[in-house]
Parts: structure tokens; sequence; C-alpha cells
């Protein structure tokens, strides 16, 4: 039985608290863009002729099939090797998870512009609006809220998932107490620490994503 | 002999005039077989018919919602057609209200009917406001200015599409079965706000299974069956005295349910 040593899970706190800042900055970071490709990917699907839009499917499937932690460390050791790319740790992983999140995205916004009833387009053409102007204002709002549960679910995964990139050498949370743990042998009390870390900050965002839920039902 | 003349409209132009129009859908069901048929200027046509018939195509080839595959249709004399900028300015022109509604789920009853002078016409904010809020005394909703189309009855969102379409001040105005999804007692509400348009003068292209309607405020009716125009004429005419058997079938088959 190991004993549990409350000096030094207390002590691990102040050291990964510098990896917050990576971790949340590489969230805030990497969804907003996700966002804007994933909704790229979602229109290309639905709107342009079937060969674009099929590249756009398959690109979204190799995404969505592969585990993330193959996609980063294909990402940092093929592309330099292979195709002569020298490109930083943090770039690397940013690309990655925007590759990875917006695959889930464009599934999400692709379902969730189609739900739209034709009708709803044919009201806004019918009033003299441009197909694109019928997108944005009338189609897009529609499914935006119809799918932002999935979408702050999808913002929660992505915060957990950046503790992958501490493979990659990025000094996020997960980095610091690996480090940490490898300095002081103390496991147990730093993972503890680090899971705490994880929970506090991922719980809010959870409740979030209910109330967000919980919204748009009584919406509709 | 009952009067079958279109004296009515007589020296008024043809506001929308469709010729030998034809649609075939891709999935090879063929909606219309050669359509040709006028509406004049401030005249109200009732198309009539069996489901099926061609009726809801044939209308939404009027404002190029739908392509058509031969024949043409033009409105005040300018070809509609479906894609692009001449297409867009010919549908700001002509009204539309949809069986089920199609109001803007996510905007306020204010917003939905102000949209097209908006968006489209570009009207200053206050102007869009005003004009909205006249609109909706006018179909009896204002205070329901800010309510979401969601809290209304069926009546009350079809009243707002109403205004909605009126907002653009078109020149004509299409009614694809405007009341086949409503409640009977929301029936009323719709068909009196659709009478009163009538009477101000509105080109009217009314697609509907309400018969008394069509008697009553038609100038012209129109009888659709497979994709064909069976006959068309004054209102007393078609409905006393139709010409083809197949006219008559429908008609006493609908009396039957209502």
């Amino acid at each position: 039985m190991v004993v549990f040593n409350w000096p030094s899970f207390w002590e691990a706190f102040p050291v990964l608290a510098p990896g917050l800042t990576m971790t949340i900055g590489l969230t805030v970071l990497v969804m907003p863009i996700a966002v804007a490709v994933g909704l790229a990917l979602a229109v290309t699907r639905l709107y342009t002729p079937k060969p674009v839009a099929r590249v756009a499917t398959f690109w979204v499937e190799v995404w969505r099939g592969t585990p993330l932690l193959l996609q980063l460390y294909w990402l940092y050791y093929v592309m330099p090797s292979e195709f002569g790319l020298q490109i930083s740790a943090f770039t690397t992983v940013t690309i990655g998870l925007v590759c990875n999140v917006s695959a889930f995205l464009s599934e999400n916004f692709r379902a969730g512009i189609s739900s739209i009833r034709h009708g709803q387009r044919n009201a806004a053409l019918a009033l003299g609006m441009s197909e694109t102007r019928a997108f944005f204002r009338v189609v897009l709002p529609q499914a935006w809220s119809r799918t932002l549960p999935e979408t702050v679910n999808i913002w929660v995964e992505l915060f957990k998932e950046t503790s992958l990139v501490a493979t990659l050498g990025v000094a996020d949370l997960t980095y610091r107490a690996m480090a940490l743990r490898e300095e002081n042998y103390r496991t147990l009390e730093v993972l503890t620490a680090l899971a705490l870390y994880y929970l506090f900050l991922a719980y809010p965002q959870a409740k979030f994503s209910d109330w967000i839920y919980r919204r748009t039902r009584t919406k509709e | 002999m009952i009067n079958d003349d279109r004296v009515h409209a007589q020296g008024r132009p043809q506001l929308i005039s469709i010729e030998n129009v034809t649609r075939r859908y891709p999935n090879g069901v063929t909606a219309l077989r050669g359509v040709s048929m006028v509406a004049y200027e401030g005249e109200v046509v009732c198309i009539i018919g069996p489901s099926g018939s061609g009726k809801s195509t044939l209308l939404r080839c009027v404002n190029g919602l739908e392509p058509i595959d031969s024949g043409r249709i033009l409105f005040d004399g300018r070809t509609v057609g479906v894609k692009g900028r001449p297409a867009r300015e010919i549908r700001r022109h002509i009204g539309m209200v949809f069986q089920s509604f199609e109001l803007f789920p996510h905007m306020s009853v204010l917003a939905n009917v102000g949209e097209g002078p908006r968006t489209v016409l570009r009207l200053p904010k206050q102007e869009v406001e005003q004009r909205a809020q006249t609109l909706l005394e006018r179909v009896g909703l204002a205070d329901k200015a800010t309510s979401l189309p969601a809290q209304l009855s069926g009546g009350q969102q079809q009243r707002v599409a109403i205004a909605r379409a009126l907002a653009m001040e078109p020149r004509a105005m299409l009614f694809d079965e405007a009341t086949s999804a409503l409640d009977p007692e929301n029936i009323g509400e719709v068909l009196s706000v659709m009478q009163a348009l009538a009477q101000d003068g509105m080109t009217m292209l009314v697609v509907t299974h309400e018969m008394e309607f069509a008697r009553t405020v038609a100038d012209w009716v129109v009888v659709m069956d497979d994709g064909l125009i069976l006959e068309e004429g004054r209102p007393e005419r078609v409905f006393e005295d139709p010409r083809l058997a197949r006219t008559g079938e429908f008609l006493s088959r609908v009396r039957k349910t209502s």
C-alpha cells in the first residue's frame, strides 16, 4: 500500500500551474480556427460539385478515423523528414488539433445544416435574397444553435485532448506533471493533482454544455 | 348560359404569363405537361385540382424557385429565371406564402416581417420597423411584434408570413395552399386577410383547396389535373357548369368531403 504524501500533493499544484497557460491557450487558439475550418468543410461537402465534395469527405474521414496521437506524431516526425518542412512542436500540435477537431465539427455542422428544412431557404429566396445571403441569414443561424450543444462537447473534448501535446514536448499541464514526476517519483500525488486540474477546469465547461443543451431544447 | 367572359381584365396588362411550360423532376416524375395561363394585373386567379396535379409546382415556377424544362414564364414582360441577379430582381416583386408558413424561427415576428426590407431593400432601420409594424397592424397582430413565431398559433403565423411577403411591396402574391396546414378554427382568419388583400387590388395566384374562397373571391378559376389545365373560366361558370366530366368529378368529390 502506497502512502499518500500530502506535502508532495500540495507542492505539485504550483509546479504544474505554468502549464495552465499552454493547455488553456491551445484550446482557445485551436477552437475558433477549427470552427471556421469545420464550417468550410461542411459547406464544401454540401454545396460544391461532387468531385470536390468527395475530396472534402475523404479528408474528414482520414482525420476522424485515425487516433489523434498518431496524427500528432505523423505531423511531427514525417513532415520534416519526408517533406523537409521544419515546424516547431507548438505549430505542429496546433495544426494537428485544428485538423482533428475541425473534422468532427464539420460532421456536426453538416448534420445541422441538412436538418434545416428546404422551405426555409425557399422562403428566404422568395424575398429576393441571394443563395449566400439566405445561407448566412436564415440557414446557418438555425443550424448553429441546433448544433451548439455538440460543438460545446467537442470543445470540452479538445480541452482534455490537448494533454497529448505533452508527448511532443509542448509544455502544457500534462508535460509539467510528467516532468515533476520524473523528478520526485511521486506518481500518485502528481497525477492526482493533474487530474484535479483537468477536472476542475472541465467541470464548469461540461455544466455550461448542459445548460446550452437545455436552452436550445426549450427554444424549439 | 352563365357569363364566362374575362371582362374584368379588359384593358389591363398581363402581369404573369405562363407559356407552354413543362417540368419533369430529376426522379422522372412529370409535374407539368405543357401549361399555359395568364394573370392580369389586379386579378385573383385560383388554381384548383386534386393533389399531385402540379398546382404547387406551377406556382414555384412562377417565381423561379423551381426550374422549368421548356416553355417560358414572363413576369411583367421579363423572363423569369432561376439563378442570379435577374431572378432575384423579379422575386422581390413577387410575394410568396407557403403551406408550412416558413417563418424564420430564430427571429421575432417583427424581425421576420422586416427581414426583406432590411436585407434585400437595405432600408434604414427605423423605416424597416415602421413598415413591419404597420403591416402587423394590417394583419391584426400588432401586439405580437416581440413574440417568436413558435409562440403563435398556425393562423397567426400564416398572417405574419403574409405580412412578411407584403413588406417587400410586391406587385403580385403567390399563395401555395396557405390554409392547408391549419386547424379548422384558424382557417377563417387567414382567408379574410387574403380576401382583404384581393379587395385592395393585389394580383394573386392562389393554389387552394378552399372551394368557397375560390368561388367567392376569385376572378378566374383554373382547374388542373395531372400536369395539365383541364379548363378555366369565371368561378360561377366553372363551379355551376363544368365543361369536362373530370372537372365535375373533382368538384363533387371536394363537395362531399367539405
